[in-house]
């Protein structure tokens, strides 16, 4: 059966995904360094390992994420949006009607018809205001990672409203509700629910989402899922893994 | 003599940046631009209006011998200035040098071409001017009267309300415009016979036909003539003379009318904001991701050059309320009320020329263009046409990014 693999350099990490047929056999993570290149073709590597194949046996190869241009071995080059669209589409049973994808620089939201292919999206504007960038630099004043993060926003009973949603300005207002001694947990839901408002007013522009499917690093966090589902008034599907939902797309495209 | 001062002398003083000219008879970057596009173009009578914008600013004075006067925006009738013996001069500036000039004396979050408007200021060019006439359109076209008092030497406002309904306002045009008309006879000492106004007219209606022959070759066939062509030809017009515009585009029509389309290219309609030169980072992000820009409804191309004179009433009072209709009447900008008319037009010129997709530029801080986009793209979704919005400013730091969208919509497109 042939073997194809999709590559998704982002702005925080690189995913490898290697499909055989139409089942996943490898797949791979790195952080994303400052050689661009080199990390893509280490994530192949790995994930072609993982699959226990050589990286020869690839017929096709599809790069994505904001370095999909730095991957010039790839057979085609395609946005996240439309890898991100055929990914969630597929993985949750080709019902999705919107997805949701937090990544590290772009939140997006892209709407799907009934055979996958996108209708529409929206894109956050340029600086990192409802992004995972936000989130991780969040969580680094709080001395923790994202997922430390987000445990700790589960914990808050009383949310405390957060006004910026510049990073930068956040990080300020934050550092002075810790000297205000607001609790810890209240401080860290805040900042969830100010994210989850902002995907939130950009899920609303669309009429369609019966059926939302949430990908990308963001959808890790438990804490995201939880103020997003309850700002849009509707479940959100996870997929396992999230953060391959893209590579993932990319390489069913290279089909 | 003034008209009148609409900044106190003893304040005027206090502002620096006005007191001296910067003397820079040329923008940086601005030649090297030229180039670039010139080189992209692979069309021969491209080249006069290349050469036009290289030397628009040094040689306006001496080859046109009578009086400039500088204007901004699309509602000031070009027709009266031309019947007065005066050249008129498009001043609407997108130079992000321009801009940084201006944040001198307009500080903050405000529209970057209403900065560039200001910072064009430091250039000899706009400061002798004989005067400068500022409609009512933005806020920030109104505040631009007070500042650049100072400086201009003479300021001429027109009040036009909000409201662009014909029924409703067509005898307050008049008025401004007659008003206005009366301030330029006085100031220039002329007596325009009405046969000069209707000569006027007759000139600038010789470049709209001609206009629109070009826009609809494009629009049919796409790839004839590239977006970056189409604009620097379309933003010459803003200090040509009309009649020397159509000679030359009449040449260049000729040329791409014996070109092939392209197959297989997506057409796109592009609305928005006005694209004008230097800042054509739209157009090259669009075009690098090998989108075809077929049509457009901005003021700085269609906006300006596609409505006719069309006078029933060869009276002055007649021609001028036939002006009121070319210039406000048609307006689709979203600083009037109106937005019925921006929906129609851009639904038109989808239908017209069967066009897969409309992309929405914004300029970043302009609130009424954003405001206007949510409006407009409910309704293109509804009737299910491809609808993409881009928002921002004159700086190259989320060329990325808007890469990332372009290239996602004409995956869209497929």
């Amino acid at each position: 059966m042939e073997i194809y693999a999709g590559i998704d350099i982002g702005s925080v990490t690189t995913k490898c995904v290697i499909l055989q047929g139409k089942s996943i056999i490898g797949k791979a993570l790195v952080k994303t360094g400052i050689d661009t290149e080199k990390c893509a073709n280490d994530v192949l590597d790995m994930a072609a390992g993982d699959a226990g194949i050589k990286v020869e046996e690839i017929q096709r190869m599809v790069s994505t994420g904001y370095g999909r241009r730095i991957f010039r071995r790839a057979d085609r080059i395609i946005t996240e949006i439309s890898a991100a669209a055929a990914g969630g589409y597929i993985l949750c049973g080709e019902k999705a009607t919107l997805i949701i994808d937090v990544g590290g620089q772009d939140t997006k939201v892209i709407e799907v018809n009934g055979k996958g292919e996108v209708l529409d999206f929206l894109m956050n504007d340029k600086c990192a205001a409802g992004t995972g960038r936000f989130l991780e630099i969040m969580s680094h004043v709080f001395e923790t990672d994202i997922q430390g993060f987000s445990q700790l926003a589960i914990g808050s009973e009383s949310p405390v409203a957060i006004n910026s949603t510049c990073s930068v300005f956040a990080e300020s207002e934050v550092v002075s509700l810790i000297a205000s001694s607001a609790r810890k947990e209240d401080i860290a839901a805040g900042l969830f629910r100010s994210i989850a408002s902002r995907v939130a007013g950009m899920v609303r522009q669309f009429r369609r989402y019966e059926l939302t499917v949430f990908c990308g690093g963001g959808a890790k966090s438990q804490a995201l899922k939880g103020f997003i589902e309850k700002a849009i008034e509707r479940p959100l599907i996870v997929l396992q893994e999230p953060q391959f939902v893209v590579a993932y797309g990319a390489a069913c495209l290279a089909r | 003599m003034k008209n009148k001062e609409y900044l106190r002398e003893d304040y005027a003083k206090t502002l620096k940046f006005f007191s001296k000219g910067k003397d820079s008879p040329e923008i940086p970057g601005n030649s090297e631009a030229i180039e670039k596009y010139r080189k992209l173009s692979g069309l021969k009578e491209t080249d006069f209006f290349y050469d036009a914008f290289l030397k628009a600013k040094s040689t306006i004075p001496e080859k046109e011998k009578k009086p400039v006067a500088g204007y901004f925006c699309n509602t000031v009738p070009e027709e009266l200035l031309l019947a007065c013996g005066v050249h008129p001069v498009r001043l609407c500036s997108a130079d992000s040098h321009c801009a940084e000039c201006g944040e001198e004396a307009i500080p903050g979050d405000i529209c970057p071409m209403v900065k560039a408007a200001c910072g064009d200021f430091f250039h000899d060019f706009n400061r002798m001017m004989d005067l400068l006439i500022i409609p009512a359109t933005c806020d920030g076209r109104v505040k631009l009267a007070e500042i650049l008092s100072p400086v201009a030497k003479d300021i001429y406002f027109i009040d036009i309300p909000r409201n662009t309904d014909y029924l409703e306002n067509v005898n307050i045009w008049e008025k401004e415009y007659t008003k206005f008309f009366d301030y330029l006879k006085s100031k220039f000492k002329v007596k325009p016979a009405r046969r000069e106004i209707l000569d006027a007219c007759v000139q600038t209606n010789e470049r709209t036909r001609m206009y629109r022959k070009i826009y609809e070759a494009r629009a049919k066939k796409p790839g004839i003539m590239n977006a970056f062509d189409y604009f620097i030809m379309a933003n010459s017009s803003f200090f040509l003379s009309p009649a020397e515009w159509t000679e030359k585009a009449s040449l260049l029509y000729r040329e791409i009318s014996g070109r092939e389309q392209e197959p297989g290219r997506k057409k796109i309609l592009l609305a928005g904001s006005p694209v004008v030169f230097p800042n054509f980072k739209i157009l090259d992000i669009l075009g690098d991701a090998g989108c075809c820009v077929s049509a457009d409804v901005v003021c700085s191309a269609y906006g300006r050059l596609y409505d006719p004179v069309e006078i029933d009433e060869e009276t002055e009072s007649g021609i001028i309320r036939a002006l009121s209709l070319k210039y406000v009447a048609p307006s689709i900008c979203p600083c009037f009320v109106g937005i019925d008319k921006l929906i129609n037009t851009v639904l038109d010129s989808v239908e017209r020329y069967g066009l897969d997709g409309v992309i929405y530029y914004n300029i970043r801080l302009c609130q009424v263009f954003e405001m206007a986009s949510g409006v407009l793209r409910s309704v293109l979704k509804d009737r299910d046409i491809p609808f993409l919005f881009l928002k921002t400013d004159f700086s190259k730091e989320d060329t990325g990014q808007l890469k990332t969208r372009v290239e996602a919509f004409m995956e869209m497109l497929g």
